[in-house]
């Protein structure tokens, strides 16, 4: 038996420019089999450039883009056959019945798994009967991901998956993913603006910022990483304040307010002691760190 | 991968595909009968029939390829799903290939001198089913052209020869156009090359005589573009930068270059069609007398190709409503009527310009070919219209108006015609002059309408300008 030791994706100094635009700037990703890996950004931060980059949907000016070794402007079916990609907006035939639109899919697989699919479109409340164009959007969107889970991918792609569907479908759909990489050990990647999705079920994060990967790391870490700091003096303090990993600082006569990245606690202290000034540490949630660091 | 396992794969969902198919067959069996019915009988008339006959079959064929081709320049799910083109391509040369090749070899082996008539028409027909699904109507007055004009130059180039040659002729072009719909999908094969074939094409008709540009378009160009900016927005262009590169596009894209065929096609016939004027054969052609069928041919194709062109519309019409629904009831019904009755004036008016240009420009045409087109061609186009809007009708669960319209179409087209036909071409055989008159006198007219309604629209349906970037 032969060890796959193909990385299920793989991203090389990848740049993109449209234009005189740089969308991706030598940016490097790989994934680890059976990671989940939450990818966040602003809007124009380049996500689905990266994503259309990755899957060989779009041609790097440079750099290389691998799936599962195999360049991925080149995808071979076989290797295609591993991958599910969710994309922002479901192509398809609008007169086509969610059912046709099933099978049509499934056909194209020899993994296709129909009682899989039946259940998820069950517990999904979609109706094999509808059309596609009845259909909304958030509807689309669940279809989406079921067609892209249905042959049992080994990667799977997830291009804002959650946008447009409801608190609960979205409960669902990050129950199935947790599901998928707990039970079977999947290869997940998906990008959203949730950033509370994706302290749910991802471990690993990655934040985009002007076309590299700004940060990517633990979830836990970043969180101990960046922090809100509160410091009360007796006396005005310095503007402004001189502290290495300083996000940003609001400073008002004796009292500030600072989110750092990286200092631990003991130094945090010394330089409250430096500045006979009283400290209070604040974790931050995800959403707060991902503004801090968009700033 | 066998025959068999595309059709028990996924080719059986595609039930349109099927009845297509049968569609296609039935009208080749019937080309075939009639053929050796007149073979037998020597029954000269019915070499139109046969022809006619093969140009339906062509035309539900053209349907069927026009599936598979649409999923073949299908950007992600093609480029996303193992073997997705490789499949359609197979089924789609496995649907073309015996038909395009078998039936010529059995009409022309029957002993008719139309009997490659109809399939010389396939590769342009296709290509207009093609662009107007893609393209939307406006570009389909370039396969139209060629379609009139690949017929008409090479029945003249065939005339001294035999049907032998006109057999060959036929199969080899048939040859062609599925190799360079082959050649088309190969190079439309990512996503992005075919956001720029549409791209490309917005762009060609937003600078159309008016001067449209982006931002100051009419509510005539919007709903023109309306399919293209759809398309930007389902696929992404969020963002002005965005669609600035998008625009931003070099005639060498291979997008472009696929689409240069159908051109190709038209100035390979222009120049075939120069080469005869100056020999002299117009003369002769003009003693041949089939005319009337390239009359009809062109009708019909502009009667799919305005209705392929009402559908692909339905999201201009969804925006009206949309518009409208904001403001009072009153104001919401008068938008509904109003965005129908533009499609269909502009359907109406597009269709019969083109033919009166095609007309104006052939002097081959007779006056009798001219009204016999308008005959067999109004009824063809209320026909598609009334099936269009119709089917507009039940996807949005709104049946009665859309009916109304359909059958008010077919209705109404009928009997114009039919006055025009029997009281002024079985009265007048030769009005040249006259003809020539009418023909410039209906022009006028209609360019005069369709300004009358640009403005008319812009007027009466205030629609915010389109944020291309939303």
């Amino acid at each position: 038996m032969t060890l796959n030791t193909d990385m299920p994706l793989s991203l090389r100094s990848i740049t993109k420019r449209f234009g005189d635009k740089i969308v991706l700037d030598g940016l490097d990703l790989q994934l680890e089999e059976g990671s989940v890996l939450g990818l966040l950004g602003r809007n124009g931060a380049g996500k689905s450039t990266m994503i259309k980059c990755a899957l060989g949907l779009l041609a790097p000016d440079d750099g290389k883009a691998e799936i599962f070794g195999v360049n991925a402007w080149d995808l071979d079916g076989k290797t295609k056959h591993r991958i599910g990609y969710v994309p922002q907006v479901l192509s398809g035939f609008s007169w086509m019945r969610v059912r046709d639109m099933v099978d049509y899919t499934g056909s194209f697989y020899q993994s296709w798994r129909p009682d899989k699919v039946a259940a998820l479109l069950d517990e999904w409340d979609l109706d094999p009967k509808d059309r596609l164009g009845q259909l909304s959007e958030g509807e689309r969107q669940r279809l989406a991901i079921i067609l892209a889970m249905g042959h049992d991918p080994s990667l799977l792609v997830f291009d804002e998956p959650v946008a447009g569907l409801d608190p609960a479908a979205r409960r669902r759909f990050l129950k199935q993913l947790l599901e998928l990489n707990t039970g079977e050990g999947k290869t997940v990647l998906f990008s959203t603006h949730i950033t509370s999705d994706i302290e749910r079920v991802a471990a690993e994060v990655a934040l985009m910022k002007d076309g590299r990967i700004h940060y990517r790391g633990d979830l836990d870490m970043l969180k101990e990483r960046v922090r809100r700091v509160y410091l009360t003096a007796d006396n005005d303090l310095p503007q402004p304040l001189l502290l290495s990993g300083v996000l940003h600082q609001e400073v008002q006569d004796n009292r500030a307010m600072l989110t750092v990245d990286g200092p631990d606690d003991a130094a945090l202290q010394a330089f409250a002691t430096s500045l006979n000034a009283r400290l209070r540490i604040e974790s931050m949630n995800l959403e707060d760190i991902f503004l801090e660091l968009n700033r | 991968m066998s025959y068999r396992q595309i059709y028990k794969g996924y080719l059986r969902q595609i039930w349109c595909v099927r009845i297509f198919n049968v569609a296609a067959l039935l009208f080749y069996a019937f080309a075939v009968a009639f053929g050796y019915l007149d073979a037998i009988a020597n029954l000269k008339r019915q070499g139109m029939i046969v022809a006619l006959m093969v140009l339906n079959g062509n035309l539900f064929l053209g349907f069927a390829m026009g599936f598979h081709l649409r999923c073949l320049t299908e950007g992600t799910m093609a480029s996303m799903i193992p073997d997705f083109r490789k499949k359609h391509l197979l089924a789609m040369l496995s649907i073309a290939l015996p038909f395009v090749l078998v039936p010529p070899v059995l009409i022309t082996l029957s002993g008719l001198d139309h009997g490659g008539l109809g399939f010389i028409l396939f590769p342009p027909l296709v290509f207009t089913l093609w662009c107007s699904y893609r393209f939307g109507f406006a570009l389909t007055i370039v396969p139209i052209m060629s379609s009139i004009l690949a017929v008409y130059s090479i029945e003249s180039w065939l005339a001294p020869f035999s049907r032998v040659l006109d057999l060959w002729v036929a199969c080899g072009l048939n040859l062609i156009a599925v190799l360079g719909c082959w050649l088309f999908v190969r190079k439309m094969r990512h996503e992005r090359e075919g956001e720029k074939a549409i791209v490309i094409a917005g762009e060609t008709m937003a600078k159309m005589p008016g001067g449209w540009r982006w931002g100051q378009i009419t509510p005539f160009a919007r709903m023109m573009l309306q399919p293209t900016l759809d398309r930007f927005r389902n696929s992404h262009a969020r963002t002005t930068w965005e669609m600035a590169d998008r625009l931003e596009l070099g005639l060498a894209s291979p997008a472009f270059r696929a689409g240069t065929l159908p051109i190709i096609f038209v100035l390979i016939n222009l120049m075939v069609i120069g080469m005869h004027y100056v020999m002299g054969v117009a003369q002769k052609l003009q003693e041949v007398g089939q005319m009337d069928v390239y009359a009809h041919i062109a009708y019909l194709t502009c009667g799919i190709s305005a209705s392929m062109d009402l559908l692909q519309n339905r999201p201009s019409l969804q925006i009206s409503w949309l518009h409208a629904a904001t403001a009072n009831r009153a104001q919401w019904v008068k938008a509904v009527h109003l965005a129908y009755l533009r499609v269909m004036v502009r359907l109406f008016l597009w269709t019969n310009l083109w033919l009166l240009v095609i007309h104006l420009f052939l002097p081959l045409f007779t006056l009798q070919s001219f009204f016999t087109s308008l005959l067999f061609g109004g009824v063809f186009l209320g026909l598609f219209t009334a099936i269009a809007v119709s089917l507009m009708g039940r996807l949005k669960k709104r049946g009665g108006i859309e009916w109304i319209f359909g059958l008010f179409g077919i209705t109404v087209v009928y009997i114009v015609f039919m006055v025009f036909y029997v009281y002024l071409v079985k009265s007048e055989q030769s009005l040249m002059p006259l003809y020539q008159i009418i023909l410039a006198a209906i022009l006028i007219i209609i360019l005069i309408i369709r300004a009358g309604m640009r403005a008319w629209m812009r007027m009466d349906l205030d629609l915010p300008p389109i944020d291309p970037v939303q």
